[in-house]
């Protein structure tokens, strides 16, 4: 069986974006929340980063005012390459997990 | 040149012009010209002492960061925080020095990236430090409270820094180092 391309960290940010349209920050809390993964802020854009570079996800900037100071949000949704290599990956884990037994 | 004490430099030229102890015009241009030479001695001293401080704060980070844990990775950027803020309080006039504990110098610091990693690595955590920061502000604004802020916020910006070059050092070694595998 060919290996899937994504690590399991890709996979559960590309699992975690889905189909919606979502900041930096949010993602991280969500991945923080319900996948316990933590990861440094420099640690995670760069793993976005990679993903952006591997066109399976894409990354603009959003600007908004806070007490006149300029702030830009970084936001990230998936492309078709993501999907498509999300729903190989997950293909793979199920067929690898049907042998196994029910967690108790 | 013979320099006399600063201190006496400031007694005299403060002197009370009816003062019969009060040199004469012409000692007090030659006093005043000296005064400015030594002035201009101590800022370069000071200069020096404050580049070398801080080159030497950088290297100690930048080794603390690389080989330490992350108690002394905090110690060491706090520390050169501190050396940078106390210079800008109390010490050498030298301009530079009191630029560089400013956000927005810190900010300039994080070109030293290459684009690629500043724009998808550094700016978008940066940015969220920074709202953080403007809000905070917003809600305490006594000197010492947004002096506070400042302070912690400048750490986690050459935190940041830090961390961006490591991730991007690691990464860019992981790629390297599977590509040759693959090649093999």
């Amino acid at each position: 069986m060919k290996l899937p391309t994504l690590t399991h960290l890709q996979f559960a940010v590309l699992d975690e974006i889905g189909a919606a349209k979502m900041s930096g920050r949010e993602l991280r809390a969500r991945l923080k929340k319900n996948r316990r993964i933590n990861k440094s802020g420099p640690a995670f854009y760069q793993l976005m980063s990679r993903l952006e570079e591997a066109k399976y996800v894409e990354g603009w900037y959003d600007q908004k005012i806070i007490e006149g100071q300029m702030i830009k949000q970084r936001h990230y949704r998936m492309l078709g390459d993501g999907i498509r290599a999300l729903n190989d990956t997950r293909k793979f884990y199920e067929q690898r997990a049907d042998g196994l037994p029910e967690p108790a | 040149m013979d320099f006399l004490n600063r201190h006496d430099y400031v007694v005299i030229m403060k002197a009370d012009p009816n003062d019969e102890s009060r040199p004469p015009d012409d000692n007090r241009e030659r006093l005043k010209k000296e005064l400015e030479e030594l002035q201009r001695r101590l800022n370069r001293q000071a200069r020096y002492a404050a580049c070398v401080s801080v080159t030497l704060g950088m290297v100690a980070m930048l080794w603390a960061y690389f080989s330490g844990q992350m108690a002394v990775r905090i110690l060491c950027t706090a520390a050169l925080c501190m050396s940078l803020i106390s210079y800008r309080l109390s010490g050498p006039p030298s301009k530079w020095i009191r630029t560089l504990a400013r956000p927005r110098t810190l900010e300039l610091l994080s070109y030293i990236l290459l684009p690629k990693a500043r724009k998808e690595v550094f700016e978008p955590r940066y940015n969220e430090i920074l709202e953080d920061y403007v809000c905070a502000k917003k809600k305490f604004d006594s000197k010492w409270e947004i002096r506070w802020l400042t302070f912690w916020f400048c750490v986690h910006t050459v935190l940041l820094i830090f961390g961006s070059i490591n991730a991007r050092f690691w990464d860019k070694l992981i790629s390297t180092v599977s590509k040759l595998l693959r090649l093999r």
